[in-house]
């Protein structure tokens, strides 16, 4: 059985112009102890996809269902307790951390809110050990975020939503405020921790070499539609909607000599304030027909867990 | 003369920040040498003192704290440092121009983008009417791919990679020898850098502009330069075409930022980040700078300060390990 579930999950944001459906419709599982990487462009909705499963933005519509339990049903009390099994590790670890708390005080807050120990000499201990796990030196235990750096905060970040020892752990965009030496210290760190604790990973980026290399299954998304879901290595070998493949084609790849076709779209994305009801991608699609500026296309499976948003299938 | 080979000749250029809490050593004698027509990368992580060295072409390094220590900067045959203000305000714009990382604090909120192009021509052609620099400002707008019309908008009712065109388009309003690009498209979405990039391919080959790309991406080093400089605690560690630079890395600290990247074609491929951190600019060790995180340090590292050496024509790298002759770097070959 999947650890997380979530069906037709639909956020819409109120302006004055109208709804923004900023994730419209969003369906995927994913097993325990796997991860799923959600990419996609400034705006299109994985951030708040992965707040409104964790409920941080009440869902508008639909249904996640969290370890058995449907999430969006939860009282307050109810969802403060699952809240010990879900977690969430922000992009920005400059303005995600208190900067008048110490690096333990940090740590060892949420263990205090949840009361998951009764004296402090447990508290302090489990945060000693919380830091030695995420890699932060014991003489760092009362500095303030400001004489850390980027890579270090990432590593109180990331302590900070261990402390209460989750199950599923939502990342957005963690590494992309960091250098790239330091991302990749930052990347082996998350990936040793889910295998030694079995932790399951949404991880949310824009940055597609990123995501390849660290999750089991891909969703890309385009203006609030998950566009195409499938396996990494399906999804990088056989990438098939025309968003995904321009999407592919741009990163800039870090080799000589290989020059691929690169596919330039045109235009940018288009609002997402009361789309219409045709293919959200249309507008930039080399391959648009007819059909496309007048119907939304539906999700068919191309092949076994390979899914695609697309008129063309 | 060997000078006038170059556009851009830069020859042991120091850099420091005078502040309360110390010198922050910024730059520490960096040569660069780029020929006419030419884009070279100029690549590192955040503080190795990349934007100082752009800043101090232009002559923009704040002062204070900032201060040109030594070294010779002659750009398109004039002495940089011995110019008087208004000669570097002729050669700003006309000579050399800059692109900022974000679009969104470069421009005028307040002032059409029509206005802020017309502004830069104005500004190098006094004698030209008004009707004229308008007019060349909308021309500048089509050449980055923006209908002439839209000259009379305001910068919010651009998206973010419009934006940066109309920064381009500024920079490139004086049709300048050197065009310097700091992290142009970091701040933008992939299909949108994909965009741009080719945008800035295109100008180069139509105006024949060099550029300094600043970045810290080397796969838009491999995309969009003839050769790079790799940076690392204000120094350059090591200088090549781009063969040499990727298919025969030389340096350690190169060695050790290929091996940060996730591969693309081969998800088993291990990532081996560099340990630690970069030194602090206010205490940099007394050896190589690079010596405490680099796996081939010997004890000589840590005392001996290493040259820029060169093996070829074109490649130099920094790094005392190459005076054992049979010395390889371990991983990334190819």
């Amino acid at each position: 059985m999947a650890l997380l579930e979530v069906t037709d999950l639909r956020k819409y944001f109120k302006t004055p112009k109208g709804n923004l459906h900023a994730v419209d419709d969003v369906s995927f599982k994913i097993e325990e102890g796997k991860t799923l990487g959600v990419v996609g462009e400034s705006g299109c909705g994985k951030s708040t996809t992965g707040r409104a499963v964790l409920r941080l933005l009440e869902p508008t519509a639909g249904k996640v269902v969290f370890d058995g339990q449907d999430v969006t049903a939860l009282d307050k009390e109810a969802l403060r307790q699952m809240r010990r099994k879900m977690q969430i590790v922000f992009q920005d670890p400059y303005s995600s951390i208190n900067p008048r708390m110490s690096v333990s005080e940090i740590i060892a807050e949420p263990m205090k809110l949840h009361k998951m120990y009764a004296t402090k000499a447990e508290v302090d201990a489990h945060t000693q050990e919380l830091m030695k796990t995420v890699g932060l030196a014991e003489r760092l235990t009362n500095s303030y975020p400001h004489e850390l750096d980027g890579g270090r905060r990432q590593r109180i970040g990331i302590a900070r939503a261990l402390a209460l020892d989750p199950k599923f752990i939502v990342c957005d965009e963690p590494v992309s405020a960091l250098d790239v030496s330091i991302q990749a210290q930052i990347l082996n760190l998350l990936q040793e921790l889910q295998e030694q604790r079995g932790l399951t990973y949404i991880f949310i980026t824009h940055d597609l070499s990123v995501v390849n290399y660290f999750s089991d299954d891909i969703a890309v998304m385009y203006l609030g539609r998950l566009i195409e879901k499938a396996p990494s290595e399906k999804l990088f070998a056989n990438p098939s909607h025309p968003y995904t493949q321009a999407l592919l084609s741009a990163i800039p790849l870090p080799k000589l000599g290989n020059k691929r076709e690169r596919i330039i779209l045109k235009g940018e994305i288009t609002s997402p304030i009361e789309p219409k009801p045709m293919c959200r991608f249309a507008p930039r699609c080399i391959h648009a027909k007819d059909i496309c500026f007048k119907e939304e296309p539906k999700m068919k499976e191309i092949a076994p867990g390979h899914e695609v948003m697309c008129h063309l299938f | 003369m060997e000078n006038n080979k170059y556009l851009l000749d830069m020859t042991d250029v120091v850099v420091h920040y005078e502040t309360d809490e110390g010198i922050v050593e910024a730059v520490n004698g960096i040569d660069i040498k780029l020929a006419e027509g030419k884009t070279m990368g100029l690549v590192g992580e955040t503080g190795c003192g990349k934007t100082t060295t752009a800043l101090s072409i232009l002559r923009l390094v704040p002062d204070p704290p900032g201060k040109v220590k030594s070294g010779k900067i002659i750009l398109d045959g004039v002495d940089i440092m011995a110019a008087s203000e208004k000669e570097m305000r002729e050669i700003r714009g006309n000579v050399v121009s800059m692109i900022f990382q974000d679009p969104m604090t470069s421009l005028n909120p307040v002032l059409t983008v029509g206005d802020q192009i017309a502004e830069v021509v104005a500004i190098h052609n006094p004698q030209m009417k008004k009707e004229d620099t308008v007019k060349r400002a909308m021309e500048m707008l089509e050449v980055v791919g923006i209908p002439g019309e839209r000259h009379t908008e305001y910068p919010h009712q651009f998206s973010g990679g419009m934006k940066q065109r109309v920064v381009i388009a500024i920079a490139l309003a004086c049709s300048p020898k050197l065009l310097i690009a700091d992290e142009p498209t970091t701040a933008l979405d992939v299909t949108i850098q994909a965009q741009v990039l080719e945008l800035m391919n295109n100008l180069k080959q139509q105006f024949k502009t060099s550029t300094i790309m600043i970045t810290h991406d080397l796969g838009i080093v491999a995309e969009t330069c003839d050769e790079v400089s790799i940076m690392y605690a204000g120094s350059i560690v090591e200088r090549g075409n781009l063969e040499d630079v990727f298919n025969n890395t030389m340096h350690p600290y190169t060695e050790g930022l290929f091996n940060s990247l996730p591969d693309v074609d081969n998800r088993a491929a291990k990532l081996k980040p560099i340990p630690g951190l970069m030194p602090d600019p206010t205490k940099l060790p007394k050896g190589c700078a690079f010596a405490p995180r680099c796996q081939y340090a010997t004890e000589q590292c840590k005392t001996e300060k290493p040259a820029l050496v060169k093996y070829s024509d074109t490649h130099y790298a920094a790094c005392l390990a190459y005076q054992d002759k049979n010395f390889k770097l371990k991983g990334w070959s190819k």
